[in-house]
């Protein structure tokens, strides 16, 4: 009878090819319960059947991570108390916020890759996911760069120094700056864009030497709306920087650039040769980017980017922050085009 | 292996409720069947096959409280406004007026944060097989398998839950189990597995837990002919299944139908609401929100879905999933692609209730029938032309 | 509501043909009627694309749905879709509601009307077996029922139609382009009838609290109610949901869920007619059309209101008049 058939093929481990290790457990009937997986499962980095790596929370070297420990001890939800110790206005919409750990064993432990992001919040309103954007050398406070626009950033931008926030952090995976030793280096960034990759820029700088020429192109609407202008003052004046700093539309007093970033970023001309190239910013200045940088003759695994979407957890389980298979919270933010171009197109 | 006699059911109930929450399925004031914690003398239902909803709400809580949390006024000044009563604006300075005195602290606002731990333990009895692996699936999530993070509040309920399963001897027309690697008498997740047959059940304990729970003195050995009795139940329940699809293939299927237009055409009828999430064993997403009053309150974890607007909704005001389609799709992509691809295994144990409980009747069925078929099975010569006409048949919506 | 004719086989023709019509002159993208379900006790909405699938298109008092809800924003794909639709009595009420707001654009809608004889409460027939109903079958004034092991069972169909139907006062579609069959009779007694909710105002507060509760406390908070409702169209902005005012709390709750659907009672009121497909979508079987009927008499009894009666009707909420019977109150 075909429905004995169906039931001896379900049994045939062949068929079960698309669910690797799990056949036997899946079917039920007889088979042992597999206890749930222990505490603090957190392994290194698995291999995908496709063969890539998978990076997770491991893989960020040196492992101590406040997200692992709290992940060992338990609560992985459990924001860190921090205080608010300055405010740097950036533009008329966008605040930095600098915060220390209120356990100053926290804040001397605290390390992070370049790219990983964090989740600042406030007790009662909410919390919402920023990059880390103080260097990684820095030990005094965790920058965070945050633009008003909802609820949660609203009430971050009526806070106060010494006002007491929540931090989980750091999340996801940064930039493989490792990687790209002897490279090479081009960011290519617009308006609070370049607050994803401030960390990373500041990360190659500290180790310049790690790598060839650093190119920099950062642009904004106008003068008011460039972020960090105490670190474009630096890098303009650094002989081993190539900054170049764009806004939109001529102003008066404007000595700098004028012109959007993709076309800046074609005259600039830059070579593909041994060059990755980092791009953030607004959607479609992004869009453009990649063009431009086809058009460089720049392939996919040489380009990088970094993204957003809304996330809750930020530890991988809620769901929504999906590419396809892929959580933009622990797969991303960081992604290299290579690996964008496999997921589907839900940007 | 043993036995339950029908009469000594009541008292295996009170047995265990001594020990634990007994949560069982029982019938509200609209006769709608829902697992609810059970008391000694109420009406236990095991006739209909399934409940409303899967009895995942019992681990994985609607609304889970994460922290509690309060801003309180400490030091001079603090006193005066709880007099007043007034809430103090965050932009006005604090406390300016006069220095506090020696020894006395200035005014200043603490936070208190504590975290939530509810954990009691339970026993979920009388659930379906397909129930209990969609905790087996939640697992996987919660608890961290392949490299991701363990989640407490989840876990710790997980693991004072008590899982006594009843094997269905009738199926539903809507119940697809064993197409998705799944049984009517199914074990996954199960500590105890009872099957009804003449005068009472069988029961088979599959771990530790189940084992312990033999130790009622209720139990009686299995008679002569019990245990094949029990084996006939699961089989003629396993063969009232027909598969409705072949799931092999599936995940690469929906991988490569993602831009297929018949994505359309499915999801006219569906009107976006979370109705399929919420009764389905295995849909574990969530939403974490902070809920405020006065000056204390809550970060809680609600049941969120992938067609709710907020999911996706990013601060800026775009929405990767602006469409209802897009969000209809990830439904099914998430429990036959992305999921397996994360974890392994299927988010999906065949319970059919998105089918039957869905406003509009959507059928996952005809969905991955028709959406699931890989590129390369429809290139090469028709093996199973069966499958091919079905595929015909439920290209178009109707 | 009069027993029941029993041309449900000529009026399914005519939609059939009224659809098909539409389709091949191409004045609709697509048509929305009624179809089979999983099985024969559950009849579906179905879009119909090309005239030759319009013969999977049914009529019989198994048709609960209000197709209308499908003319909601985002609903139609493509979205400046020209739609035919079939709508009955009730339905073409809410249909009604839309167009004196200027909701749905008439231009781009084909209505086929179909006079309904009452509406087959599935909810209660369904509930006369433990085990599964395959198949429901309404012949002149009996309800036959089949379960999965063969057995039937008669019912009265009076006794099992919605309750709506059974105090309809406007079986007859309000308004349409082409009516499929004859109008059925409409019933002498032009008063609403508001029994279910007169019985329960005449109970004690304690105990009104007490059932409030008890009905709430299962919501699930899915929003199928308000999604599979044609007249509350505010979709991906609903305040129930926004975070930005606060004013609907995520916990899931007898309280908060009450506040939900009270938010949403109010803001229906005047478009609603109670056509109960709120009621019909909820997944946990909560009696919401009351709390809309329970609307309804009020608007009736406080401005002499009967939303969606036609189309030259001012949208109650949209008019002022001295004389209203609410300033006597």
């Amino acid at each position: 009878m075909a429905k004995n058939d169906k039931r001896k093929a379900a049994s045939s481990p062949a068929q079960a090819a698309d669910f690797p290790g799990r056949e036997a457990a899946a079917r039920g009937n007889g088979e042992a319960r597999k206890a749930p997986a222990a505490r603090n499962p957190v392994k290194t980095g698995g291999v995908q059947s496709d063969g890539r790596r998978r990076m997770t929370i491991d893989d960020i070297r040196p492992g101590a991570t406040i997200a692992a420990a709290r992940n060992a001890a338990g609560n992985p939800y459990l924001p860190e108390p921090a205080t608010v110790v300055e405010i740097v206005p950036e533009t008329h919409n966008i605040k930095s916020f600098r915060v220390r750990f209120d356990d100053e064993a926290v804040m001397e432990n605290f390390s992070f890759a370049p790219g990983q992001v964090g989740q600042l919040g406030i007790f009662g309103v909410g919390e919402s996911t920023f990059a880390i954007n103080s260097s990684p050398s820095t030990k005094e406070y965790l920058q965070f760069s945050v633009m008003r626009t909802g609820e949660v950033t609203t009430a971050l931008h009526n806070l106060s120094v010494g006002d007491k926030v929540g931090v989980r952090a750091p999340m996801g995976c940064g930039f493989p700056v490792d990687e790209w030793k002897g490279k090479k280096i081009l960011y290519v960034m617009g308006g609070i864009g370049s607050a994803a990759l401030r960390a990373t820029i500041h990360y190659t700088l500290e180790h310049r030497d790690d790598y060839e020429d650093v190119t920099i192109i950062y642009g904004a609407r106008s003068p008011e709306d460039l972020t960090y202008k105490y670190d474009i003052d630096d890098w303009v004046e650094r002989k081993d920087v190539n900054a170049v700093i764009t806004i939109d539309r001529e102003v008066p007093g404007w000595d700098k650039r004028v012109g959007f970033v993709p076309a800046v970023l074609e005259e600039e001309q830059p070579r593909p040769k041994d060059t990755i190239a980092i791009t953030c910013g607004p959607p479609i200045m992004i869009k453009f980017v990649l063009q431009s940088l086809e058009k460089l003759q720049f392939t996919d695994d040489q380009i990088y980017t970094t993204l957003e979407k809304r996330m809750k957890c930020g530890i991988g389980i809620c769901g929504r922050c999906n590419m396809g298979p892929r959580y933009v919270c622990v797969d991303g933010p960081v992604f290299s085009m290579t690996e964008l171009r496999e997921l589907p197109d839900e940007m | 292996m043993k036995f339950l006699p029908q009469d000594q059911l009541e008292a295996f109930l009170a047995h265990l409720a001594e020990s634990a929450i007994v949560v069982a399925p029982q019938r509200d004031q609209d006769g709608v069947l829902f697992f609810q914690p059970w008391e000694a003398g109420a009406e236990v239902e095991f006739e209909q096959l399934l409940t409303r909803q899967s009895p995942k709400d019992y681990v994985f809580r609607q609304t889970e409280t994460y922290l509690k949390f309060g801003y309180q006024m400490k030091g001079k000044a603090a006193a005066e406004e709880e007099e007043v009563g007034g809430k103090k604006s965050k932009d006005e300075p604090a406390a300016e007026e006069a220095p506090p005195a020696e020894g006395e602290e200035p005014a200043h606002e603490v936070l208190q944060v504590e975290t939530v731990e509810d954990a009691p333990e339970q026993v979920i009895f009388g659930l379906r097989p397909c129930d209990a692996r969609g905790y087996y699936q939640m697992d996987q999530v919660f608890g961290g398998y392949g490299g991701f993070y363990y989640d407490p509040y989840y876990m710790a309920k997980r693991e004072a839950t008590t899982l006594v399963a009843l094997t269905c001897a009738q199926p539903w027309s809507t119940c697809f189990c064993t197409a998705v690697y799944g049984s009517p008498s199914g074990t996954d997740g199960v500590d105890l597995l009872l099957t009804g047959i003449e005068g009472g059940f069988t029961a088979e304990a599959l771990t530790e837990r189940g084992e312990n729970l033999l130790g009622f003195g209720g139990f009686a050995d299995v008679g002569t002919g019990q245990a094949d009795a029990a084996q006939t139940v699961k089989d003629e329940a396993f063969a009232a299944i027909d598969p409705p699809f072949e799931i092999e293939g599936v995940p690469q299927g929906l991988r490569d139908n993602f831009e297929d237009p018949a994505w359309h055409d499915l999801q006219m009828r569906c009107i976006s609401c979370g109705t399929c999430t919420y009764v389905c064993p295995n849909c574990y997403c969530f939403n974490i929100t902070d809920e405020m009053v006065e000056k204390s309150g809550e970060r809680v974890r609600t049941w969120d879905n992938c067609f709710n607007p907020g999911y996706t909704l990013e601060t800026s005001g775009h929405n990767p999933r602006e469409q209802k389609f897009a969000r209809f799709r990830n439904r099914f992509s998430h429990k036959f692609w992305y999921y397996p691809e994360k974890y392994d295994s299927l988010l999906c144990s065949g319970c059919g209730r998105c089918i039957r409980y869905c406003p509009t009747k959507i059928d996952l069925r005809e969905v991955i029938r028709t959406l699931g078929r890989p590129h390369a099975a429809e290139a090469a010569p028709a093996e199973d032309s069966e499958a091919a006409g079905v595929h015909a048949q439920t290209g178009e919506d109707l | 509501m009069s027993p029941a004719n029993g041309n449900y086989e000529e009026v399914e023709q005519r939609i059939r043909e009224l659809a098909r019509t539409a389709l091949e002159e191409g004045r609709v993208d697509y048509f929305i009627g009624w179809t089979a379900g999983y099985n024969e006790s559950e009849v579906i909405p179905g879009f119909v694309r090309s005239a030759d699938r319009v013969d999977a298109l049914v009529w019989n008092p198994l048709a609960a749905y209000n197709l209308t809800a499908f003319l909601k924003r985002k609903m139609p794909d493509p979205p400046q879709a020209k739609i035919g639709l079939a709508v009955k009595g009730c339905d073409s009420r809410t249909l009604v509601s839309l167009l004196q707001e200027e909701l749905v654009d008439r231009e781009r809608l084909y209505v086929v009307g179909v006079p309904c004889e009452g509406i087959v409460n599935r909810r209660a027939v369904s509930k006369v077996f433990a085990n599964e109903v395959v198949k429901i079958e309404v012949e002149d004034d009996t309800i036959s029922v089949t379960n999965q092991d063969g057995e039937t069972k008669q019912l009265a169909r009076e006794e099992y139609l919605l309750d709506h139907c059974r105090s309809c006062k406007y079986p007859n579609p309000r308004y349409f382009d082409d009516l499929a069959g004859e109008a059925v009779t409409e019933p002498e007694d032009q008063a609403p009838m508001w029994r279910e909710i007169e019985e329960f105002e005449a109970l004690p507060e304690a105990e009104k609290d007490r059932l409030m509760a008890e009905a709430f406390e299962k919501c699930i908070r899915c929003y199928a109610c308000i999604n599979a409702c044609p007249v509350c169209y505010c979709w991906d902005n609903c305040v129930c949901r926004a975070r930005q005012p606060k004013l609907v709390s995520q916990k899931v709750n007898a309280q908060e869920n009450l506040m939900f659907q009270m938010v949403h009672m109010f803001h229906v009121a005047g478009r609603c007619p109670s056509c109960g497909n709120c009621d019909r979508a909820c997944p946990v079987e909560i009696p919401l059309y009351l709390l809309h009927r329970k609307m309804n008499k009020e608007l009736k009894e406080m401005l002499d209101f009967e939303p969606g009666i036609d189309l030259e009707q001012k949208p109650v909420f949209q008019t002022f008049d001295v004389n209203d019977p609410f300033g006597q109150h």
